[in-house]
């Protein structure tokens, strides 16, 4: 059997959490689809040993009594629980809003990823909210620059598992099902997360300037000394033959 | 294929006009009274019992038997049933335990409807009714069985899988005997069939359309051309892909419906200010004999006035679907004196149940489903509502509640309140939670129940609960028949109670309980009496079940592993249950039968 205990008895539960009975088994994490078949691993399975649901509210200092453990992690849901079937579940899912963050932006703003079929539309009005910070497409390779502040902005997001994302990769209804919040990062900032990573990257430009100065430095110590010593050859011989013969 | 009895008859009137007639023996006469008794005799309780007095009653009631059924599809073979019982006209099939129905259970399991449809197909040719429940049926089976049975009159698929709209066009095209069709929670693949254009042109004789669960369009001028071409349609559920607009035009053809499912309640495009939206209420006001309305899949709740006129004289109301509040509850919810049977969001709040209780004084059966079904949702609905429900309906029999926070005290004040409860379910959806505003287990609650509710025979529990909850339940439950457990108990004790004192005990599902092999091996006396035992996510071991499998040869014991799962010893899920065939052939490779 595998190692699913059930849930400690309450006595033991401020004792410690512990979550090396935390098993996760990865599946999709796309929604439910009409007219096809429903995946037993079409859903993400976390099982979580943790406290008392309703211990959360009234006595948060219980579970932050128990030394080294962890605050318990955010809800999330298990495979069959509630038991209610699938075609009821999305009675009242006509909507979904997440919060937008712009990097250098003031304030966040909310979209309702409902209202769009495909990424396109996304962009486009997240393009139209957020007119002065043009946002990188990858899914046309359209790269719009901004003249004034000379850099441009890759959106991501935040999934169920909380890890961060580039948009386009999943298709879109997968995508709407696991978004939690967008966030337009600015290009130099996302490194790892797109095909022109190097270039666009902090390292690129470090090694650019990098380049630069030892090109600097190479023309400096090695070919302006010919230029100064006016009889260049000759004088650039003998010094160079001394300098070998010293050092033989 | 001759039928004996008339074979018989033909021989003794022959007998009689030659003059040859020769009195047939004591025995004979008595196995022909007991036959021509037994016709009438339709539970298969009465029957089952008929059966063991002796061989020759044995052999009767199974020429008799009319409508057979299986509880669980493999406990006994096609050929065994037909074997026994020879002259079947309806047959009742259930596949899957109902835990597969939350995706606990790996798809291609099991359950296929083809080994039935083949083997009946040519022994039960005079089949009239099929009724499916959580079975896999192909769009084969479904052509087959439009092919064998000429009589072929009624179709109702429950909560199965497996077909789409072309093996729903074959029903149509071949049974032209249909009167019932019937899909209730189905998965039905769209292949892009118009199987409603398929129905007979010359007129049908359908009585009963039920549709709502498709998930893709259908024909609608063709819908209404069939719905003016049935004269005996009563029934008729539509699914969301139909407009109010278009569910006026159906209506006024068939005034005479006494079930009807609404469709989505809403207009499909944006209705211009000048436009003249069709008078619904009208509609509705002429369909006097309607008693049951469902549907309003993606209601607009501007034209929920329309329903009014109908409200007297429901006895049925699911709003199931319907995210609906509670003022534009109230509004309908004050016409329906005679209502029995309401299913509702828990959108309608608390309050909104206080509305009902105050007028639906008939209610025998309440479901309230969350709109928002996850384990830390807001729950809008709490023990106020039950406790309003408990002291308004009194002659209530059947309630499904979900809920976030609940209190012994609501739940002890309905076990004396509905002295009639047959069905108590109460899903607490938060796990573990305790009474809320005592903090204690929800054990009196539930105890109350099985001691004051004395015809209760199916329970679900949730919520914080200890050993002594199940130990009420084992000494107060004797007339229990179906037990869903979810994250509840102590130890072992809990599960010995409940198979040591359950003696009606058929079905148990229980997942992630702290149940173990010693518990298991607590009901060894009882297996055989059973149904299923379903465990999931429990403290059962190999060795555990091993020992079940060894000490009972008539249980099939199966452990069903997680797919994903690596370690090929360890298993998720135990279901085993009594068979009178060897262990089934068609399991996947998932599934381990000991």
């Amino acid at each position: 059997m595998s190692p699913q205990l059930a849930k400690p008895s309450p006595e033991s539960s401020s004792a410690g959490l512990h979550f090396n009975d935390t098993e996760l088994t990865l599946g999709l994490p796309g929604a439910t689809k009409s007219g096809t078949k429903r995946g037993f691993s079409d859903t993400v399975d976390l099982n979580l040993r943790g406290p008392c649901n309703t211990d959360h509210a009234s006595n948060p200092s219980e579970n932050d009594v128990s030394g080294d453990s962890k605050p318990p992690p955010a809800k999330t849901q298990i495979v069959g629980w509630p038991p209610v079937k699938a075609s009821r579940k999305n009675v009242a899912k006509i909507s979904k809003y997440v919060k937008v963050a712009v990097d250098g932006a003031p304030y966040l703003r909310k979209v309702d990823l409902e209202m769009y079929g495909s990424y396109q539309q996304l962009l486009g009005s997240l393009e139209d909210m957020f007119s002065c910070f043009p946002i990188r497409n990858y899914l046309n390779e359209r790269k719009l620059m901004d003249p004034v502040k000379g850099s441009d902005y890759m959106p991501t997001y935040e999934d169920r598992d909380g890890d961060w994302m580039l948009v386009g990769d999943v298709p879109w209804k997968m995508f709407v099902e696991s978004c939690k919040r967008l966030r337009l990062m600015k290009s130099t900032e996302a490194i790892g997360l797109g095909k022109e990573f190097f270039f666009s990257s902090f390292f690129f430009k470090f090694f650019c300037e990098l380049l630069n100065y030892i090109l600097l430095i190479f023309f400096f110590f090695f070919l302006f000394p010919f230029e100064i010593c006016g009889a260049a050859p000759r004088a650039s011989q003998k010094c160079t033959s001394t300098s070998g013969s010293k050092s033989l | 294929m001759p039928e004996p009895e008339v074979d018989t008859r033909r021989r003794e009137i022959a007998g009689v006009l030659t003059g040859e007639f020769q009195s047939p023996s004591p025995d004979q006469v008595l196995e022909n009274v007991l036959e021509n008794v037994l016709l009438f005799l339709t539970s298969r309780r009465d029957r089952n019992a008929v059966s063991l007095v002796c061989k020759s009653w044995y052999r009767a009631e199974a020429l008799t038997r009319s409508d057979l059924f299986i509880g669980n599809c493999y406990a006994v073979s096609p050929r065994r049933a037909i074997e026994r019982f020879r002259r079947v006209r309806s047959v009742v099939l259930k596949g899957k335990p109902r835990f597969a129905d939350f995706n606990l259970m790996p798809p291609n399991w099991g359950a296929y409807f083809t080994p039935w449809v083949t083997a009946m197909a040519t022994s039960y040719p005079w089949l009239e009714k099929v009724y499916l429940k959580r079975m896999f049926v192909t769009d084969r089976d479904l052509e087959l069985l439009a092919q064998s049975f000429p009589a072929f009159k009624e179709l109702v698929l429950v909560c199965c899988d497996g077909f789409g709209t072309s093996g729903l066009a074959g029903i149509a095209s071949k049974c032209r005997q249909l009167r019932v069709l019937d899909l209730i929670e189905d998965e039905v693949a769209d292949d892009e069939v118009d199987w409603i254009s398929c129905f007979p042109e010359s007129g049908t004789c359908l009585e009963s359309l039920i549709f709502d669960c498709i998930e893709c369009p259908i024909n609608f001028e063709a819908l209404e051309r069939l719905v003016a071409r049935s004269p005996s349609l009563r029934k008729l559920r539509l699914n969301r892909y139909v407009s109010i607009g278009q569910l006026y035009r159906l209506m006024i053809r068939a005034p005479q419906l006494t079930h009807l499912g609404s469709g989505s309640f809403s207009s499909s495009d944006i209705v211009a200010q000048g436009d003249q939206e069709p008078d619904y209420i009208s509609a509705f006001a002429a369909c006097r004999s309607l008693v049951c309305l469902s549907g309003f899949r993606e209601i607009i709740p501007d034209y929920l006035p329309a329903i009014y006129p109908v409200c007297a004289n429901l006895t049925s109301l699911n709003f199931s679907y319907a995210n609906i509040n509670t003022e534009q509850l109230k509004s309908v919810i004050c016409h329906c004196h005679k209502l029995q049977i309401f299913w509702v969001l828990d959108s309608v709040c608390d309050e909104g149940l206080q509305a009902v209780a105050a007028t639906c004084k008939e209610l025998r059966e309440l479901r309230v489903f969350p709109i928002d079904a996850r384990e830390d949702s807001e729950g809008p609905v709490s023990e106020v509502g039950l406790q309003a429900i408990s002291e308004g309906c009194r002659k209530l029999q059947s309630i499904l509640y979900f809920c976030q926070r609940m209190t012994n005290a609501a739940v002890i004040a309905m076990s004396k309140n509905c002295s009639d409860l047959v069905v108590f379910r109460l899903c607490i959806m938060g796990r573990h939670r305790p009474d809320h505003i005592t903090g204690e287990p929800m054990d009196e609650g539930f105890g109350a129940i099985v001691m004051n509710c004395k015809k209760l025979t199916r329970l679900a529990i949730s919520g914080l609960l200890t050993d002594k909850a199940f130990s009420y339940i084992g000494k107060y439950g004797k007339l229990v028949r179906t037990l869903s457990v979810a994250f509840a108990g102590d130890s072992d004790m809990g599960l010995k109670y409940v198979l040591e004192g359950c003696p009606k005990l058929q079905k148990l599902e229980i997942r992630d309980s702290p149940f173990g092999d010693a518990a298991l091996r607590s009901g060894l006396h009882h297996y055989y009496n059973m149904r299923f035992l379903w465990m999931s996510s429990c403290r059962l071991s190999r060795q555990g079940c091993e020992e079940i499998a060894r000490a009972m040869p008539g249980l099939v014991v199966e452990v069903i592993r997680n797919e994903n799962e690596e370690d090929k010893d360890g298993f998720e899920i135990l279901y085993m249950y009594r068979s009178l065939e060897r262990p089934r052939i068609d399991a996947p490779e998932f599934v381990t039968i000991l």
